[in-house]
């Protein structure tokens, strides 16, 4: 189980001129948990003659590579001077467009690896199946041209329901005047479909000189329709429960055993050695309960058969 | 349908409260109570005298001398509630204790006022293991509800032995919750030394270190000085405010000029006179209401003492601690972009102008309608 | 579902002279002018909602369809448009209420018409 501290940016290539620079700059400008990215495309089905697909089962692992993960020695952490203990997560990102793609289950496993899961969905069949919990989903990135597909606001509404948090990235909105007018309006679509509720801001950097301190970010989602606090929670806050949430999803449902242990000092037959005595014991317990319950019903039925005995005192008194 | 704000984008919230008295009038006191007194954690002091070449020797004594504090590191809260703790330390004397190292708004944050209360500013986990009743932080979304605040009166009805008491000591105990503080302390018998403190959390086992407060001063030459007038009848507020642009930027070593530059556009406040030198004391540590009092004081004799034409006036500025949980009267403090929290002071021979300098307090609720789940 | 709130805004429009296409003239021309005004950000949030709904060569007088939101900042720009001059009639909430004001505002031009052709008749007679 791990948690996510400090401000979050949960999105850097691993295909990065420098990954290691670029993970080091980040923890110098006060992110302290980073997730390192790996993007991988699925090949449609129906596109591919059937000798390819035969081809990509044979190479079934290799369609989801190893998480990347970075080594950083206190000698490191020391030249950007980082006092904060950094957390680094892997995270990959998967683009597909075929709902029914076998890769899904087959990868199944190797896509569990990952701390975090995200998907591109690039049409509205894909798009339904990520929404509505038909996979396990921990951030969904919108692909930011908006005709792609119709976002409808039951759709968004049920995945926000299940802790789905929606990506936007700001590091295409630095380099490419095309990408920053679509990211805009991605951002306002869904500041007024969702009110800009379950928003994660990424760098989704891919080199060094692309990543901004925590404060600036705050700046620049002012032009992404999101309230100074609001950004502040989408670095922060957010990114935390969007961590919390995968780890938890990760884990499945929680169970747990008991361990009943009675003190030396109490009497002989309360001692018991390991958990099938112990359940003995509870059995014995129970059983002792219901006893006593009894003893109260009994007891209650004394009462009621004295206050009868009352009315009928008073009736005659009456009489 | 819910509107992406796309032509207002306004500035991050601040306010400056403004009043001026005479050195005579009943009502300072009170102004002083809640300016001073009531703000507990306080982080630096900027003295400006305007006039003088070099700062006397007696506001630099104020500042220097006992003003030691001390460093704790890992410092579990269930210390704080110890009876030995709770007889010799809060109960006679106060306490003040924040944490240090600790970010406001990302981070865990502890302090330990004056007055006893336990103030935690706790994310969503700590405070859910916690089994403390506590409110929700003011300074966040509706929705994640991840930051809360939870207050205990450490002097009444905290007596060990007692239910209310066994609770706390229990959540405290269980959850270890550990902080790096800034401790000093004033005990009611003046007999006592203010540094048993440090020995009884040095014999408990912790790491201890004596921090001693910083003291720079610098002089800016032949710069104009704005000339306050003596009647306060007829007050302009611009003027006032004009004054505190003009004390901040020459307590930062700016001069000045009458018409503005292509770099800095603020003005020298009108009427002015030109002076030999300004002197600016800045001092670092952690000071407590009653040495900005006494600095008060020091400096108001000082200006008695000295020649109207030599020093006309004099100002204080205390900076409270940025990442404070408190500010005035146990007011929560936010940091949104900055955590501002300071009052500046301006003296004269006969009238005090005060500022008081505060971040944004409207609570800032985003999802008012979703208050349905956690 | 919440509906997606516009305003219409209703223009005069003096159109160049043997001009075709006029619809795309005006959205071209107006997209031009927010580009410069406002910036990429200005177009990015004005594209959504942005619409001629109609324009009418005959009459001159054309309907925009502007986001909400996003009204202030093409309102500020329809005065710089150097192309077409423009001139604002009317702002509406709906499609509907600038149709009846455009009727009204036809009749009450007839009419003006007609009273300063009939004083045209009597001074001939």
């Amino acid at each position: 189980m791990f948690r996510a501290k400090g401000f979050c940016d949960l999105n850097i290539e691993a295909e990065n001129s420098n990954l290691k620079e670029s993970v080091l700059k980040a923890l110098s400008l006060g992110y302290q948990t980073i997730a390192i990215n790996q993007n991988v495309t699925l090949p449609s089905l129906e596109k591919s003659g059937s000798k390819k697909r035969k081809g990509a089962e044979e190479g079934n692992g290799s369609i989801v590579p190893v998480p990347v993960t970075v080594n950083l020695s206190s000698a490191d952490l020391k030249r950007y001077k980082i006092t904060r203990e950094p957390v680094i997560l892997t995270r990959i990102t998967i683009s597909y467009t075929d709902p029914s793609s076998p890769y899904l289950l087959k990868s199944a496993d190797a896509i569990r690896q990952y701390d975090l899961i995200a998907f591109v969905p690039e049409n509205d069949a894909t798009l339904k199946q990520v929404m509505t919990g038909k996979i396990d989903v921990d951030i969904i990135s919108l692909i930011p041209n908006s005709a792609t597909y119709q976002l409808s606001r039951s759709l968004l509404k049920s995945s926000m329901e299940r802790d789905v948090y929606f990506e936007i990235p700001y590091s295409p909105c630095i380099t490419d005047v095309h990408a920053r007018k679509q990211i805009i309006m991605l951002s306002h679509f869904l500041h007024r479909t969702c009110k800009s509720s379950n928003i994660i801001i990424t760098s989704k950097a891919k080199c060094p000189t692309h990543l901004r301190y925590p404060y600036d970010v705050i700046n620049i989602c002012q032009f992404l329709g999101l309230s100074e606090i609001a950004s502040k929670a989408a670095i922060g806050t957010m990114a935390h429960n969007a961590v919390y949430c995968a780890s938890a999803r990760r884990r499945g449902v929680s169970k747990c055993a008991v361990q009943i242990t009675v003190s030396p000092d109490a009497d002989e037959c309360k001692k018991f050695v390991g958990i099938e005595s112990a359940e003995e014991y509870m059995k014995s317990y129970k059983t002792g309960k219901r006893k006593l319950s009894e003893k109260c019903k009994a007891k209650k039925k004394k009462i009621k058969v004295d206050k009868s005995n009352e009315v009928d005192d008073s009736g005659v008194i009456k009489f | 349908m819910f509107e992406p704000n796309v032509t207002e984008f306004p500035a991050p919230e601040s306010h400056v409260e403004f009043s001026y008295h005479s050195w005579d009038d009943p009502k300072l006191e009170s102004t002083f109570r809640q300016l001073i007194d009531e703000h507990p954690f306080n982080r630096k002091i900027g003295i400006l005298l305007p006039g003088l070449s070099e700062s006397p020797k007696e506001i630099k004594k104020i500042l220097v001398d006992d003003t030691d504090y001390y460093h704790i590191s890992e410092l579990p809260l269930s210390v704080f509630c110890t009876p030995v703790f709770l007889e010799a330390f809060l109960q006679s004397g106060k306490v003040y204790a924040i944490s240090c190292d600790a970010r406001l708004d990302l981070d865990n944050v502890a302090a330990l006022t004056p007055d006893g209360w336990l103030i935690l500013l706790l994310d969503k986990f700590s405070y859910q293991e916690l089994q403390l009743d506590g409110k929700l932080s003011a300074h966040i979304l509706r929705r994640p509800k991840e930051r809360y605040v939870v207050k205990v009166n450490l002097k009444e009805n905290f007596i060990p032995g007692k239910p209310y008491y066994k609770k706390v000591v229990r959540a405290l105990s269980y959850v270890q919750l550990k902080f790096n503080f800034w401790i000093s302390w004033v005990p009611n018998d003046a007999e006592v030394c203010p540094s048993s403190i440090a020995k009884y959390f040095d014999d408990e086992g912790y790491h201890v270190a004596v921090r001693r407060t910083s003291l720079s001063s610098s002089i800016i030459l032949n710069a104009y000085v704005p000339v306050i007038e003596k009647e306060t009848s007829d007050m302009d507020l611009y003027k006032a405010e004009d004054i505190l642009e003009y004390i901040g930027c020459s307590s930062l070593g700016i001069k000045l000029t009458e018409e503005g530059t292509s770099v800095c556009d603020v003005l020298n406040p009108k009427p002015n006179r030109i002076m030999k030198s300004i002197c600016t004391v800045r001092s670092v540590g952690f000071f407590i209401p009653s040495q900005s009092r006494e600095l008060i004081q020091q400096i108001r004799s000082v200006l008695e003492e000295t020649d109207e034409e030599v020093l006309p006036w004099a100002a204080v500025t205390v900076y409270g601690h940025i990442d404070s949980v408190v500010t005035w009267n146990l007011m929560e403090n936010s940091y949104s972009v900055n955590g501002d929290n300071f009052y500046t002071i301006l003296i004269t021979r006969n009238q005090v102008w005060c500022y008081k300098v505060s971040g944004p307090r409207k609570p800032c609720r985003f999802f008012a309608k979703c208050n349905k789940r956690i | 579902m919440v509906r997606f709130k516009k305003r219409y805004i209703v223009l005069e429009v003096e159109l160049p002279p043997k001009c075709k296409k006029e619809d795309r003239l005006l959205y071209f021309s107006l997209k031009n002018k927010i580009r410069q005004l406002h910036g990429e950000y200005g177009e990015a949030a004005v594209e959504k909602g942005l619409r001629v709904k109609y324009v009418n060569e005959q009459t001159n007088i054309a309907i925009i369809s502007v986001a909400r939101y996003a009204f202030k900042l093409v309102a500020s720009t329809l005065p710089f448009v150097t192309k077409i001059s423009l001139k604002t009639l009317y702002v509406g909430a709906s499609f509907k209420h600038s149709l009846l004001f455009i009727k009204k505002h036809h009749e009450k031009t007839l009419r003006a018409l007609r009273v300063s052709e009939s004083s045209v008749d009597t001074q001939k007679t």
